[in-house]
């Protein structure tokens, strides 16, 4: 676990494991496969690119699917051509 | 400051110049704050002075909210002031499902077992009536029949479970194929009127020794899920645990089987006494056969498993259940569960063989329905169930005040069982975080409830944690939140 040290006073310090938390590799949830997540090191995360939140609990429990990205709401018909 | 639809959580804090950016919320907790950023899925922990600026409460801030600039956590831009709280709030649903076929038969007798089921003859050995873990003359409102569903009223319930827009579940036991209708159905009968139905994820968890080659050709056509509890590597140790000789044989050949049909299997270990002195090669042994599983589960004091006998020693409590450290993070779907409900329990029930229905399948003595007593639907959305599944951390002692309680995980069965019946089953603080939020530090101590229901932070694991963080022993992948 690496907390790093931002600022001084007022004190600000990241709780998030840096590697999971890097800017630099966006998280694709399309390129993940569905309870791919749910494979070592097994966490619940319903993004399985992004940091691991919680691991799957209870036991029996298995992980939520990853949702597919939804596609984009259909807009107003268009309007009948003249 | 945008009006937080969540009490807890403050979005669009500005101090004139700056404003928090888009999708960065802050936290106060009782002595520090956090930032949840929803950017990047960071979060920030902010001593009280940071606290004192985010809410305006010092003159002296301008060059942290420069920092906070810095950091995209806030912005000069003038934002459009609204709510993504309110965009992430969800109604909830029903999303998940055990059927508990079979509560109280099993071919093996798990010395941990949370339903208390073992072979008829060995509860006849015992001179144990049939009928679950709590005898009904003890059982009040907890165990409301001993009748148990027929296979049809199993089917109708399937049918009502996917009606209601559920479409995920799980088949358990007892040992689930140990199971007979009354016409003779077995449980993968079940699972393929599951199919037929329309469930999309179908899981059996079972002991696997019970698994034929023709099951598990059926099991592969059907496309169902299989978990399976492994307790040890070493044959010993797993046949001590689940007090049958040659189990770990035939639980090792039926995962082999299952391999080698492709059959999607993972393979759970829950930690204890008995078996604690060789997780990590369990677990080795696990992947080596090509399985995957998950953070050791460590015991939940429940049915059988309410034990001393066999509760893991307080070092491996340390080192495999314990949050030691903040180790967080935040996304958009977890989150608007978490704000929404129960970390865990939003959108799941058991249904027991009796028609008992319970929040969760270790909640045994909280049923908050019974099928034979009116319909499923009127249990799911009547106020019992919505009261556990609305339950956030806001009304669990010490997490309420707690600046992560929207990113942490939750356990009430584990909560309630290990403070033995003090306090709340929505109430009891959790056991597994050594965070004090009252002090700001961490690894000191774990929240416990006194006689009288009251928290207080217990320092006698002191030692042992610092032992085990200095010794380096604790787990290169800690549970987090949990």
């Amino acid at each position: 676990m690496l907390i790093e040290s931002l600022v001084g006073e007022p004190e600000i310090v990241l709780v998030t494991p840096v590697a999971g938390a890097s800017l630099d590799i966006p998280c694709n949830p399309s390129s993940c496969t569905p309870n791919v997540a749910c494979n070592p090191n097994i966490f619940c995360n319903p993004f399985n690119c992004a940091p691991a939140l919680r691991p799957c609990a209870p036991d029996a429990m298995p992980c939520a699917p990853i949702k597919p990205p939804q596609p984009p709401p259909p807009g107003p018909p268009k309007p009948p051509s003249l | 400051m945008v009006e937080s639809v969540v009490p807890g959580i403050k979005e669009g804090l500005s101090n004139g110049d700056y404003c928090l950016a888009s999708g960065v919320l802050f936290i106060v907790g009782a002595m520090r704050g956090a930032i949840y950023d929803l950017n990047t899925a960071r979060v920030f922990s902010v001593d009280k002075k940071a606290c004192e600026v985010l809410n305006g409460e010092s003159g002296d801030g301008g060059k942290f909210w420069e920092k906070l600039a810095a950091l995209n956590l806030a912005t000069r831009d003038n934002l459009e002031r609204r709510s993504i709280l309110l965009e992430l709030l969800q109604k909830p649903e029903l999303q998940f499902v055990w059927f508990e076929i079979i509560s109280d038969d099993c071919n093996e007798s798990c010395a941990h077992c949370y339903a208390d089921s073992m072979p008829p003859s060995h509860r006849k050995a015992l001179g144990l009536p049939m009928g679950g873990y709590i005898p009904l003359e003890e059982a009040g409102e907890t165990k409301t029949r001993s009748s148990k569903l027929t296979a049809d009223k199993w089917k109708e319930l399937i049918a009502d479970v996917y009606s209601l827009g559920c479409k995920r579940c799980q088949f358990i036991g007892g040992e689930p194929f140990v199971y007979k209708g009354e016409g003779g159905e077995s449980v993968l009968d079940l699972a393929e009127n599951a199919k037929s139905t329309g469930f999309k994820f179908i899981e059996i968890f079972t002991n696997a020794t019970l698994l034929t080659e023709e099951k598990i050709k059926r099991i592969k056509d059907l496309g169902i899920n299989i978990a399976v509890s492994l307790y040890s590597k070493d044959p010993e140790t797993h046949d001590h645990i689940t007090n049958t000789p040659g189990s770990h044989r035939k639980t090792i050949t039926a995962l082999q089987m299952l391999k080698q049909a492709g059959i999607p299997t993972r393979v759970e270990t829950v930690l204890m006494r008995p078996n604690e002195h060789a997780i990590k090669e369990t677990q080795k042994l696990v992947e080596s056969m090509g399985f995957s599983h998950k953070h050791p589960d460590v015991l939940r004091p429940k049915g059988r498993g309410d034990n001393p006998a066999i509760s893991p020693s307080r070092e491996s409590v340390v080192k495999y259940a314990l949050m030691t450290s903040p180790n967080f993070s935040v996304d958009k779907e977890t989150l608007s569960r978490y704000i929404s409900g129960h970390s865990c329990l939003m959108g799941k029930i058991t249904i027991t063989d009796n028609g008992d229905i319970l929040p969760c399948i270790f909640s045994r003595n909280f049923a908050v329905g019974n099928v034979q007593d009116s319909s499923l639907q009127e249990v799911v959305i009547g106020n019992k169930l919505e009261t556990v599944w609305r339950a956030t951390k806001d009304q669990v002692l010490v997490c309420k005040d707690c600046e992560y309680k929207y990113i942490c995980f939750d356990c009430r069965p584990l909560s309630e069982g290990v403070n033995q019946g003090r306090g709340d089953y929505l109430s009891t603080p959790y056991p597994r975080c050594t965070y004090n939020p009252y002090t700001g530090k961490w690894a000191e101590g774990v929240w416990r409830l006194d006689d009288e229901g009251n928290p207080y932070y217990d320092e006698t694991l002191k030692p042992i944690i610092e032992e085990v963080i200095a010794t380096a022993k604790l787990e290169s992948v800690q549970p987090t939140g949990h």
